[in-house]
């Protein structure tokens, strides 16, 4: 698959910035359709048809779709895009495979970035496939997206989160607890505040609990030096096979090993194909709302 | 010394239970000392002659304990230096010791950090270390390091060797900058805690290019501080570690024999042969040989810090049973690979033939952008099933960690394979074949190994190095 080149204004660029980014970008995705080396070329007819039995030589392409948070704009682009690529009978099917919603990520707030994505794929034919940056704002974030209709979902979390020596701790399946407990989370500090001032035996009590539920944790912190956990119970990764315990972890970061890193970003990738595991397991018995819930909680 | 020896008599010696080496074959035709042999640890067996990997910091650069097993590792080492300082051995020994915290649940070795604390920051031995070659007039003469700070440049490296006398060496943690001491009794207690199977004696390292009185003073202290080392060992023994013993004495025969016969006759469970080695291969061969014939045959002999293909061949042959150092997985770190003898003889598909034979290549040179062959189609690495050059020629371009630990992981491949395939030659008799296989003939024949006499007169004065370098040549 290939991605077509796409002008991506931010968030506050103005009307007539994102209407030419709209319009260069669909030209752009109409220049890569006509493209030579594209199937249609090589001899038209059955080698052109894009069924999954035959083989491509080229890619298969996602349109970019852009427009900021102005949905009138990501109308306007989805409907440029359509009729670009729509070529005369003579010539096979095109090869777009589907979109790119673009321009994501650059300023605009989650609500709004739902509505992109609600305005825009109920604007598609339906075979199409739609892929989408998110996670910018936490994982829950990916669910969002995948709840509003995204099928590939490219996320930056993991990469980031082991380069700050952060670890994806958080329960991965909406299930309650193996000890019995509740699978809700416990109310949140602020809460407990508005109770009123809380003796500090108490409150540590509350934090060490609390512990336990946090979804990431950071390996630079002093509190993992002697933890002999690994990272995650349960967790099918090399690091906590091993186990890597969580202090060895804290130890190479302190001592800049290029280990740390390595052991961190295994771990990390782990959960999130877990997650994403999961969230096809929960859509397919229509739970994925109550899972994204579930994950924002964790989070939170 | 009497002294010192007089309290060693009193206490119990170690019989080390847990612990066994055993020769399994020896050279045929009797022309060599090479052997093979079986040494027992309780984290496992290790078959000898091995190679010990580096894994200073609790770690081998870049490569999962998972990766170092696949690739045939035995038996890894860490630096009791570098741990004191970070994470300190009493959190270590909290976690479950070295083989728990690592996840390397195999046999480990570590040091005394008696080389550290003068490689990392003592004026005229850290620069003999680090193979600066300088007309020594700091630490020339006088005796053993004694008082305060060394004068000299250092060429801007931090200074963190304070003080050394009899007692102990104190030097700044590079950590946080407080004092640190190292003693005979704390390094043992240090490596207690850390847990490594094998462990060493704390020595003091020794320049080359000293007078030999000060050698003989050096070794001398050494030799006091290994007694003061054993008695720790002692005090604390459980049967979970076994104590080496090292030799040091420049490069004077007759200190080299008198070292050999004090380890030889106190109650270490193995030897390792240390010190400063010589100026050139040459001397350290010859250094080698002599040390290694002397030694007691019943307990295994390790060669502390040498790496190189054809150097361990020669160690081979002349009974070593485990080596250790850094230049594998250092140099494959910075994308230079092992390589066999036939890669030269490839058609190397650059035009440059400037490049003369050597033990390894550096994938970051420009001939290797476009060369999609693996490092080297005999080898069943990770990295030569999987990768081509050019590749991993991106990735180091790139500064993209997977170039290094590639590299690394076929060096560990390599120097495992190299090994193995070592301990097969040996009861077959067939070592010289089996080297013509690992280093070029051009490499070998570059060095000729000289006979006994040469080379072991040690240059006559330390003041003019050259001079004795061209002197030695003749002699050949």
């Amino acid at each position: 698959m290939a991605v077509s080149i796409m002008d991506e204004a931010p968030e506050d660029a103005s009307r007539t910035r994102q209407q030419k980014a709209v319009e260069r970008t669909a030209r752009w995705v109409e220049d890569l359709a006509l493209l030579p080396f594209l199937p249609q070329s090589e001899g038209g007819g059955e080698e052109g048809k894009s069924s999954a039995g035959i083989r491509r030589k080229s890619p298969f392409l996602l349109a970019g779709i852009v427009g900021g948070s102005d949905l009138k704009m990501r109308s306007h682009s989805v409907r440029l895009t359509l009729d670009k690529i729509a070529l005369p009978p003579s010539l096979p099917p095109s090869p777009i495979l589907g979109v790119v919603l673009g321009g994501l990520g650059l300023g605009e707030t989650a609500a709004a970035r739902l509505s992109v994505y609600n305005t825009v794929i109920s604007s598609l034919p339906p075979s199409w496939l739609r892929m989408a940056v998110a996670g910018q704002g936490g994982m829950e974030d990916v669910l969002s997206a995948v709840a509003a209709g995204v099928d590939v979902v490219a996320c930056p979390l993991p990469l980031l989160l082991t380069r700050e020596g952060h670890a994806l701790v958080g329960r991965v399946k909406n299930e309650g607890r193996k000890d019995g407990r509740e699978g809700k989370r416990r109310p949140r500090k602020r809460t407990r505040r508005e109770e009123g001032v809380k003796g500090e035996e108490e409150e540590e009590e509350e934090e060490e609990e609390e512990e336990e539920e946090e979804g990431i944790i950071n390996l630079w912190d002093r509190k993992w030096r002697k933890d002999a956990r690994a990272l995650r119970e349960g967790c099918g990764c090399l690091a906590c096979r091993t186990p890597h315990s969580r202090a060895y972890i804290h130890h190479l970061l302190l001592c800049r090993e290029i280990l740390g890193e390595v052991v961190l970003f295994v771990h990390n990738l782990e959960w999130v194909v877990e997650m994403a595991e999961e969230a096809r397991k929960e859509l397919l018995v229509g739970s994925l709302d109550r899972y994204r819930q579930f994950i924002q909680s964790i989070f939170a | 010394m009497t002294y010192l020896e007089e309290r060693l008599k009193e206490l119990p010696t170690p019989t080390y239970p847990n612990f066994a080496f055993k020769t399994t074959a020896t050279d045929p035709s009797g022309k060599t000392a090479a052997r093979c042999g079986l040494l027992s640890t309780p984290h496992g067996d290790m078959e000898t002659p091995a190679f010990i990997f580096c894994g200073t910091k609790a770690t081998v650069k870049g490569l999962t304990p998972k990766q170092l097993r696949d690739a045939g590792t035995q038996i890894i080492l860490s630096n009791t230096y570098h741990l004191l300082l970070q994470p300190g051995s009493e959190l270590v020994q909290e976690q479950g010791g070295l083989q728990e915290f690592t996840g390397w649940h195999g046999p480990m070795l570590t040091d005394s950090g008696g080389y550290q604390i003068f490689s990392m920051g003592h004026g005229s031995v850290s620069n003999e270390i680090k193979g600066k070659r300088r007309a020594g007039k700091e630490g020339g003469e006088g005796k053993p390091h004694e008082g305060g700070r060394e004068g000299g440049k250092d060429e801007g490296w931090q200074k963190s060797l304070l003080k050394i006398d009899e007692e102990a060496a104190i030097f700044r943690s590079y950590v946080d900058g407080s004092k640190k001491t190292l003693s005979p009794e704390s390094s043992i207690e240090t490596q207690r805690g850390l847990g490594a199977d094998i462990i060493l004696t704390l020595d003091e390292c020794t320049p080359f290019h000293v007078e030999k009185k000060y050698t003989e003073e050096s070794m001398e202290r050494s030799h006091r501080w290994e007694m003061r080392s054993l008695m720790e060992f002692i005090r604390g023994d459980d049967g979970k570690q076994s104590l080496y013993g090292i030799i040091q004495g420049g490069v004077y025969p007759d200190l080299r024999a008198l070292s050999t016969a004090f380890v030889n006759g106190h109650a270490f469970f193995g030897a390792a042969i240390g010190g400063s080695l010589g100026q050139n291969k040459t001397q350290m061969y010859d250094i080698v040989a002599l040390t290694a014939k002397q030694l007691r045959k019943d307990r295994p002999i390790h060669l502390l810090g040498i790496g190189g293909v054809r150097d361990i061949f020669h160690g081979v042959r002349q009974g070593i049973d485990s080596f250790d150092c850094v230049h594998p997985t250092r140099i494959g770190r910075h994308g230079c690979a092992l390589v066999r003898a036939h890669y030269w003889d490839e058609v190397d598909s650059s035009s440059s033939s400037s490049s003369s034979p050597r033990e390894h290549v550096d994938l970051s040179k420009a001939r290797f952008k476009h060369d999609p062959r693996p490092i080297d189609t005999s080898c069943g690495c990770e990295t030569c099933q999987n990768y081509s050059r050019a590749y991993i020629h991106h990735l180091i371009k790139a500064n993209e960690l997977l170039g290094g630990s590639l590299v690394s992981l076929h060096n560990v491949f390599f120097m495992n394979r190299l090994m193995a395939a070592i301990r097969r030659a040996i009861p077959a008799g067939t070592l010289d074949e089996e080297e013509k296989k690992w280093c070029h003939t051009s490499c070998i024949k570059a060095l000729s190994c000289s006979t006994t006499d040469s080379a072991l007169n040690p240059p006559p004065s330390p003041l003019t190095p050259v001079i004795a370098i061209v002197g030695t040549a003749l002699q050949l």
